[in-house]
């Protein structure tokens, strides 16, 4: 049955849907509403809430916590996220499952509380050190906010590997109706690999240091393997009338659903338009995106962001040169103006190549 | 060091693992009898090891043992009951 | 003749053979924590927290389940550990640098919010690993690769932490002590105090805190007992040995 529910919450309860039950947060705009809900809940559920004295000290005990095998997120939005990089570096590096969130916001610097795109290469090219790469996914709704919360929890105990929550704060702070899945089983992984006390078993060590000479190379492989794994496994994406569209608007998260209403739009004038959603930023769907490339009837794409433009780099990796990818996009907590993404939709229709 | 108490001759005496020592000799100004020092002989890893070379001055006091950040050290003790006075 | 083994390695210890330089303290602190866990039981309960420093290896030393921490996120970890398994026994094991210096607000904040876990705190006066560089616990006047005229206030150096001395000053905190290890009396008395730190944890009376005065030859460019007299006669002017705090004195 669905009811009203703010992004930042549905994040939340689905959370505790999924079987999280240890949080560990910090304030900072605009995913309070996160924090503040955990806080009440978790209680009820018998579940742990704790206010960390930072976002450093708050994706630390997420590794504790992941080190001992329960389900454990937390949340934040751009600069937090900043602050919390070494800590992911090292929850990928010793393949330890959790879930993060990431409610961007202006940027960089203290930046604004509006809601932004700019943390998308920090998300998906990796903001710590090292190689290595996290399951990325980017909901546009507030039903995606729940449906893909309770997906991450369950990827990351899948593949031991930190899975992102990545949306902007619009989606966090907007209110609309959703659903909550009825009596959803989360599927709870064997973690015979966690640190619980070496009763009857030899001891598990959770390390992310090899002084000898391959110990790190042997890591780094295992990484790869598994990111492969993750790739040819699975991919998350929407196409929204692009089966004879000219121009493909390309987008995740707000500006995406600004495209699909435009795509609608323009439709209904006659025009052949349609939008391709992101829904997983990490795999990226390349293939399809060089599928559609080569398909007669698409001139081009259009990839709208609010950034300066970095999403719009894979795409173009994926298109290469068979079809030209153009860039709109507004930045510091600026949404993408509908006449503008219209205008240059509209020169790509008529052939023109470059635009903007 | 033996004792010879009523009915029981007691011994105790060190052991140490030369492989472990790595000569940093906080044992032998520890030991208040004297019991430990430097040998003349290199481990594997070239460091000079010491040696218990009055073992019979040993009480089993353990000091040696304690203030080994190696755990070189092993301390003995050796009970043998002998036919004596038997009041 | 029957021989008994009246001093051996305590079961919690490894065989492997430690990395630690000649005389450091590490070695004799990895033996007096794993004879607590021996006497109290805890070997199959008991989860450690090794930093980034000398003892980030500690996991190789001890037969337990081990965790490494980003440098001066013990406590945090151990937070979210304790959180997690409430029912294990967690520590952290953690040198200056780590603790004092990039750890600080988590060991703070994890000591004012009572976290049922116990730190042990190894103040050798100098960044170890790193090859010798100023710590916070470096001593006003101390010669380091970072302080090469020798540690001083005037030049914004700043003066050695008393961590032990701060912690105390937090309510939540139930035992607080420094010790050191530098002789036979001094080991027992450390090893009294880390065993009580645990006991503490055991019965969840709440957060312990030992630090420990250990020597560091090596950096300090001076032999293993030499060094532990330095300890005895200039570590301790500056950090006081004894209890700064203990909510539970009748608990041994």
């Amino acid at each position: 049955m669905k009811e009203l529910i703010k992004g930042n919450e549905a994040l939340a309860e689905a959370a505790i849907i999924a079987g999280c039950r240890h949080y560990f947060g910090y304030p900072i705009t605009p995913q309070n509403e996160i924090t503040a809900y955990m806080a009440k809940r978790m209680p009820e559920v018998g579940g742990v809430f704790v206010q960390a004295e930072s976002e450093v000290a708050s994706i630390n005990m997420v590794f504790g916590a992941a080190a001992a095998g329960v389900r454990v997120m937390t949340t934040t939005s751009s600069p937090g996220f900043s602050l919390m990089q070494e800590g992911v570096s090292y929850l990928a590096a010793a393949h330890l499952p959790c879930v993060l969130a990431n409610i961007m916001r202006g940027g960089p610097g203290l930046g604004n509380i509006a809601g932004s795109q700019g943390d998308y290469f920090q998300a998906v090219k990796g903001g710590g050190h090292g190689d290595y790469r996290l399951i990325v996914l980017t909901p546009a709704y507030v039903q995606e906010m729940i449906d893909f919360t309770i997906l991450a929890f369950d990827l990351a105990d899948k593949y031991l590997i930190p899975v992102l929550i990545l949306t902007d704060g619009i989606v966090g702070q907007m209110v609309e109706p959703a659903e909550f899945p009825k009596d959803y089983k989360p599927n709870f992984y064997d973690k015979s690999w966690a640190l619980t006390g070496a009763k009857g078993r030899p001891k598990n060590v959770v390390r992310t240091l090899w002084l000898d000479d391959y110990g790190v190379e042997n890591n780094n492989i295992k990484l790869q393997q598994k990111y492969a794994r993750i790739k040819a496994e699975f991919v998350m994406y929407e196409e929204f009338m692009t089966e004879d569209a000219e121009v493909i608007l390309v987008a995740y998260g707000t500006p995406a659903r600004i495209c699909k209403a435009i795509t609608k739009k323009l439709r209904n004038e006659g025009y052949k338009v349609g939008t391709f959603r992101l829904q997983s930023a990490f795999p990226f769907p390349e293939y399809r995106l060089m599928e559609l490339a080569l398909e007669k009837h698409v001139k081009g794409f259009l990839v709208v962001e609010m950034s300066a433009g970095q999403m719009v780099e894979d795409v173009r990796l994926s298109v290469r040169d068979y079809k030209p990818v153009n860039f709109y996009g507004r930045m510091g907590g600026v949404l993408p103006e509908e006449r503008k993404i219209i205008e240059y939709t509209l020169d790509m229709l008529k052939g023109k190549v470059e635009v903007n | 060091m033996e004792k010879v108490l009523k009915n029981k001759i007691i011994q105790t005496f060190i052991e140490v693992e030369p492989e472990r020592c790595k000569g940093c000799l906080l044992c032998v100004y520890e030991c208040p009898e004297g019991v430990i020092d430097v040998s003349n002989k290199f481990n594997s890893k070239g460091w000079i090891y010491v040696e218990p070379l009055f073992n019979e001055k040993c009480t089993g006091c353990k000091k040696c043992a304690m203030v080994c950040p190696d755990l070189a050290i092993k301390v003995f003790l050796g009970q043998e009951v002998i036919a004596g006075p038997t009041d | 003749m029957e021989l008994k083994l009246i001093f051996d390695k305590p079961k919690t210890m490894t065989d492997t053979k430690t990395h630690y330089c000649p005389g450091c303290g590490h070695g004799v602190l990895h033996r007096i924590v794993a004879e607590v866990i021996d006497e109290l039981g805890i070997k199959d309960r008991v989860i450690g927290i090794a930093p980034v420093g000398c003892a980030v290896t500690a996991y190789d030393y001890w037969d337990i389940d081990m965790c490494e921490a980003a440098h001066g996120r013990v406590a945090a970890v151990a937070t979210g550990l304790k959180r997690a398994r409430p029912d294990a026994i967690v520590f952290g094991y953690q040198g200056d640098g780590d603790l004092a210096a990039i750890g600080l607000a988590e060991t703070i904040h994890a000591a004012n919010r009572g976290e049922l876990i116990t730190i042990i705190f190894v103040n050798n006066a100098t960044y170890g690993m790193t090859g010798g560089q100023m710590a916070p616990t470096t001593l006003v006047g101390q010669v380091t690769k970072t302080s090469p005229k020798g540690r001083n206030p005037n030049n914004f150096e700043g003066y050695p932490l008393r961590v032990a001395e701060m912690i105390a000053m937090l309510e939540a905190p139930v035992y607080v002590e420094r010790c050191m290890v530098t002789s036979t009396e001094s080991v027992f008395n450390t090893k009294r105090a880390i065993k009580k730190a645990f006991t503490l944890q055991m019965q969840g009376k709440g957060y312990s805190f030992v630090e420990v005065l250990s020597g560091c030859p090596n950096e300090w460019h001076i032999n293993p007992v030499e060094a532990n007299r330095w300890i005895e006669e200039e570590m301790t002017k500056f950090f006081p040995l004894g209890v700064f705090k203990d909510k539970y004195p009748e608990i041994k």
